[in-house]
């Protein structure tokens, strides 16, 4: 394989963060001080200028001019949506928009990339890229949970992103045991497809396209031979679950045939929660080629032994099996030199702040990728190693460039490689849709939880046990059980669920019940949210993905069964939605909506106008727009308030980020 | 309507001539036709000249016991407690619990010979669809999606795919995108989600805040005179013009007359073949109908006999209805499943029956197909397939080739990778 034709070499510098070796060399804080607060604002607007150099020179270069910056009411609405996943309520822009600090924009950054809100925002982006979903698994049986939790944890914590990678890929044990911390649920989500399982990990981590070549050699953009696959695939060949029951045995088998119905039932999803839910196994380092292997360079059913295609070679050349092919493979992959690693992540970063990647699709780095800025992927590529792969700082430093905060750009592009002259104009996703409309809807939206990520047992659509027993317990009381000892166990457990009755599945849960020590922050029945229904809760707090007829899938959202599966496409029933659904029954006309209790306060038709527009908006009306609007209060009256809010959201300018 | 298919009978024309003049095709979606009308794709049928228009696809979901409906045998330690029926066709058997579809039989032709080796749900569910595996880098379209991308809509004013019953989460559309998707309907009795205006909002308020949005968005669009931003707007003219539809009353069941109605039976699945009817009646391409919980791994008689009134009575009124009605030559009415059910019956699950892929039914009806025909057998067990496997690919194929579609076209996902409608299966042409 070819590498990439820029190097390093061609900048001709030491890169950087040469004059902040303090911070550079320093050791990964600790979690209390978070990465981007090590680096004073100053250090970060000297590298978000070189940013901006790269863009600016690039622009010169083409002969186009350079773009003025966004008014205040666009940077704050792009940059709530942006980090936050919505846009900021009423309170919010009016703090910002009278403030007259000049610092203001770099002091709302660093707010917001500290918030709750960016959790949840970053939760949504990576659910979608890792398909990370409640119930994977071939038969969507199997409650993850924990891994969801994982991923939002890892989050929190801003955890370095090679070190997540790396313990998702080499995590081992029970997805439900507590030391396991549910990381192994990424190798789970493909649960008996491990290559299919491969192939995404070489897509979302180095853009890299397998999947064709499970089949057969594949000559699409690069030449990967099916064996080239088979020998990565070799790497994390041979993993099993924690304790995988197929009830070959005679005497488990009768046991299992004789047991009642409900107790049958039971273990079944013990097996799918607990004994199967799980990985153990380093990684064979040797697999055997697929019984239909074509090409002459070896034999169907040929062992072959692990070895990577691209980058430092790593190998398993006598072909013997080894117990730590994860792990090879792991250092093999995330290590600064691999050639792709970096590029993609930086590159991905890079198109969630700006809107469009120096490439796309941001996972298909072939040799042949059309780059629109070189020397800036490089440059940025050398700022991931820097910041030891801090995605926070990475992205507080793009925040900070001058082309995050450019005015939007009046043409439509069109065609593959953006110059960034002015933000490109894009539809909302579907998270941000339905969180920005929560936020006019609810206070405090971002710390309202629900209890779809807590580890409940769920028995026949309940909670069961609740502050007395979770999931974490159940494993370990489960896991060692064998023969008639578990299925004893199962009958006694099972008349404990019956007789606690429990709580419908989903249900707004009370602080009480909390008991259990894993939900953080305040709860759906906090009285801030009183009168709200409970299932008014942002994204990333409603099961992964919401269900199919939900608001997020009409609008969008991926149903998670591919990678980055969301789309902005809009079609009708989005529109009726709009129209008729969403926006009526929970906001026209409802008192209770933080957008009318506002107005409310608003002494005059011309300030509650002012108020809508602000809420929704994200900005003060023109007078043209006044007039409209009050002459309409003129004529209908009251009403015309609720024609005022509708009308709002069935804007473009609503739908579409500047 | 009728001007947009003034437009496409004016492309095609042009196309033909194109194709005639320089022997290709300047519309890549009749490339393929020309390929088959002079025969140039030797391994496929040509394509059917007189072609069927719509497609109702009936999904009998949970895997349908193909010995206790379509494919009943003599022998007591398959059948239980089951018998077989003669029909008012010859060459049709059918199970004593479909006594009113025995009456028209004649309409319908049986393939017993259906075979797969997809034995869990989600797959076989999968492949029934989409004719392909299921693998975890890529979404395949549905049937139906498939035929809007090939055909397009027949009536513009309203949705061309509608999906009537409980459905998965996998997207209907996968990688040829939401234009493409189907629109789905929970309950037959309720129609398009928020097609009305709600309660409390007359039609004049509407209009006024119609003409607000409207003086906003002449702001926004001098701003960002975007295509994106237009189609947007489009589609806001598309879902005023659907609330307004005379045509929206195709989905709104509560116009059939009362003893039609009744026809069908009250159950969700005959009220949703109903619904299907008027769609199909209304110019909808593509109609599916789900029915499930057909996994009677416990109990298998009495559950099978109970579903068997709900499918009997539905179907029955279906094909009568259409026949009536003159659609029947124009609609294909497909029967389906994921897979059929072991001839050994499990007697401590109370006479249950297991997953079995091998050897399974489904029934086809319409659209060009003789009726009263029976295609494939099993042997007496209704274990093994005997003669003329059919494969759920080639079930496809064989609804594609009734619809006239070209079933070599290849398109490509946005990953570059090329695929055809069954998979490049040959239709069961024997059956026209």
């Amino acid at each position: 394989m070819k590498t990439f034709s820029f190097t390093m070499r061609m900048l001709g510098v030491s890169l950087v963060l040469a004059g902040f070796m303090g911070f550079a060399h320093a050791e990964f804080p600790g979690r209390e001080e978070k990465a981007p607060a090590d680096m004073t604002l100053d250090d970060v607007k000297k590298i978000s200028l070189q940013v901006d150099k790269f863009i600016a020179d690039a622009l010169r270069k083409e002969g186009k001019s350079l773009i003025g910056d966004s008014t205040d009411e666009q940077f704050v609405r792009r940059v709530y949506l942006n980090i936050v996943g919505r846009i900021p309520s009423y309170d919010e822009a009016v703090t910002f928009l009278d403030s007259d600090n000049a610092n203001k924009r770099a002091e709302l950054i660093d707010t917001l990339l500290n918030s709750p809100g960016y959790q949840s925002d970053m939760f949504n982006f990576w659910a979608d890229i890792l398909r990370a979903i409640h119930r994977p698994g071939p038969n969507s049986q199997t409650n993850a949970i924990s891994y969801l939790n994982y991923v939002k944890r890892s989050i929190a914590e801003n955890k370095p992103y090679d070190k997540w990678v790396a313990e998702m890929i080499t995590a081992s044990g029970g997805g439900w045991e507590r030391s396991s911390g549910g990381a192994v649920g990424y190798l789970e989500r493909d649960k008996g497809m491990p290559l299919d399982n491969l192939a995404n990990t070489m897509q979302i981590f180095t853009g890299t396209r397998m999947e064709c070549a499970q089949c057969h050699n594949h000559p699409h953009n690069e030449e990967i031979e099916q064996k080239d696959f088979f020998q990565m695939a070799a790497f994390t060949h041979g993993l099993k679950g924690p304790k995988e029951r197929s009830y070959g045995n005679m005497q488990e088998r009768r046991m299992y045939e004789n047991a009642p119905q409900d107790v049958r039932n039971f273990v079944r999803q013990l097996r799918y929660d607990i004994f199967d839910f799980g990985v153990v196994g380093g990684g064979d380092g040797v697999i055997p080629l697929p019984d239909d292997y074509q090409y002459r360079d070896a034999d169907p059913n040929e062992i072959v032994g692990a070895r990577t295609m691209f980058g430092k070679s790593v190998r398993n050349a006598r072909a013997k099996p080894i117990d730590d092919g994860r792990e090879r493979f792991t250092e093999w992959l995330t290590t600064p030199e691999n050639p792709r690693f970096t590029k993609v992540i930086a590159n991905r970063l890079w198109k969630k702040v700006m809107g469009r990647g120096l490439f796309e699709p941001v996972d298909q780095l072939d040799m042949d990728v059309s780059v629109s800025h070189p020397s800036l992927l490089v440059f940025l590529e050398k700022l991931m190693v820097d910041l030891k792969y801090d995605m926070n700082a990475y992205q507080r430093i793009l925040y900070n460039t001058r082309t995050f905060q450019f005015q939007p750009n009046p043409e439509e592009h069109t065609g593959s490689n953006y110059h960034f002259a002015g933000r490109v104009l894009s539809r909302m996703t579907a998270e941000q849709i339905w969180d920005s409309m929560l936020a006019t809807t609810m206070p405090d939206v971002d710390e309202r939880r629900g209890s779809h990520y807590l580890p409940f047992i769920q028995h026949r659509g309940r909670y069961v046990m609740v502050g007395k027993k979770d999931m974490y317990d159940l494993y370990e009381e489960a896991m060692n059980l064998e023969g008639r000892a578990l299925y004893d166990w199962a009958a006694k457990t099972l008349k404990e669920f019956n007789g606690d009755g429990g709580v419908r599945a989903g249900e707004a849960m009370s602080m009480s019940m909390m008991d259990s020590g894993s939900a953080k922050g305040p709860m759906a029945d906090d009285k801030r949210w009183a009168g709200y229904s409970s299932d008014l809760l942002r994204a990333s707090e409603l099961p992964s993905p919401a269900r199919a007829s939900h608001f997020l899938r009409k609008f969008g959202q991926s149903a998670r069964q591919v990678i980055e599966g969301s789309t902005k496409e809009s079609d009708v029933t989005q529109i009726l939605s709009l129209i008729n659904g969403h926006v009526e029954d929970y906001i026209v006309g409802s008192s209770n909506a933080v957008i009318y209790q506002d107005m409310e306060k608003a002494a005059t038709p011309e300030e509650k106008i002012e108020v809508a527009f602000l809420t929704v908006l994200t900005r003060r009306p023109t007078d043209e727009e006044m007039q409209l609007f009050k002459s309409n209060v003129d004529t209908v009256g009251q009403g015309a308030y609720d024609d005022l809010v509708w009308t709002l959201y069935n804007t473009n300018e609503f739908m579409f980020v500047q | 309507m009728f001007k947009k298919q003034d437009e496409l009978s004016r492309r095609t024309f042009m196309a033909d001539t194109a194709r005639k003049c320089l022997g290709v095709s300047v519309l890549p979606m009749f490339a393929s036709k020309g390929i088959a009308a002079t025969g140039g794709a030797a391994n496929f049928a040509p394509m059917r000249p007189k072609a069927a228009k719509s497609v109702i696809f009936l999904n009998m979901s949970g895997g349908m016991s193909h010995l206790d409906t379509f494919d009943p045998k003599e022998k007591k330690d398959v059948m239980g407690p089951n018998t077989a029926i003669a029909t008012n066709a010859d060459g049709v058997r059918l199970s004593q619990y479909l006594p009113k579809l025995a009456g028209h039989a004649d309409k319908i032709a049986v393939i017993n010979s259906m075979t797969t080796r997809q034995g869990a749900h989600r797959q076989g569910q999968y492949i029934l669809h989409r004719s392909y595996a299921p693998r975890g880098t890529i979404v395949h379209p549905v049937m139906g999606s498939w035929v809007m991308r090939l055909s397009g809509k027949r009536n513009s004013t309203i949705p061309g795919f509608v999906m009537v019953g409980t459905r998965d989460g996998t997207s209907t559309s996968g990688y040829l995108g939401p234009k493409f998707a189907a629109v789905p309907i929970g309950d037959p009795h309720s129609g398009i989600e928020d097609s009305h205006l709600p309660s409390g909002v007359s039609e004049d308020d509407f209009d006024r805040r119609l003409k607000l949005a409207e003086a906003m968005n002449t702001r926004f669009k001098k701003q960002f005179d975007h295509k994106k931003v237009q189609g947007y707007e489009n589609l806001y003219r598309d879902a005023i013009q659907l609330m307004k539809a005379e045509d929206l009353k195709a989905f709104d069941i509560n116009e059939e007359p009362s003893d039609v109605a009744a026809e069908y039976g009250e159950s969700r699945f005959g009220q949703g073949c109903l619904l299907a009817r008027r769609l199909i009646e209304h110019d909808v391409r593509y109609v599916e109908v789900t029915y499930g919980s057909w996994d009677t791994h416990y109990d298998n008689f009495t559950n099978v006999e109970e579903k068997c009134v709900v499918l009997d009575e539905a179907l029955s009124a279906l094909l009568a209805d259409l026949d009536r009605r003159g659609l029947l030559e124009s609609t294909v009415v497909a029967l389906g499943t994921e897979f059929g059910r072991t001839p050994k019956i499990v007697e401590h699950h109370q006479m249950g029956r297991d997953h079995y892929p091998k050897a399974f039914s489904h029934i086809i009806a319409g659209g060009g197909i003789k009726g009263g025909q029976t295609y494939g057998e099993t042997d007496s067990k209704g274990m093994e397939v005997e003669n003329n496997p059919v494969t759920p690919q080639m079930f496809n194929a064989t609804i594609a080739y009734a619809l006239g579609l070209p079933l070599e076209q290849e398109i490509y996902s946005p990953s570059g990778r090329p695929f055809t409608i069954s998979d490049k299966a040959k239709p069961v042409t024997a059956l026209f």
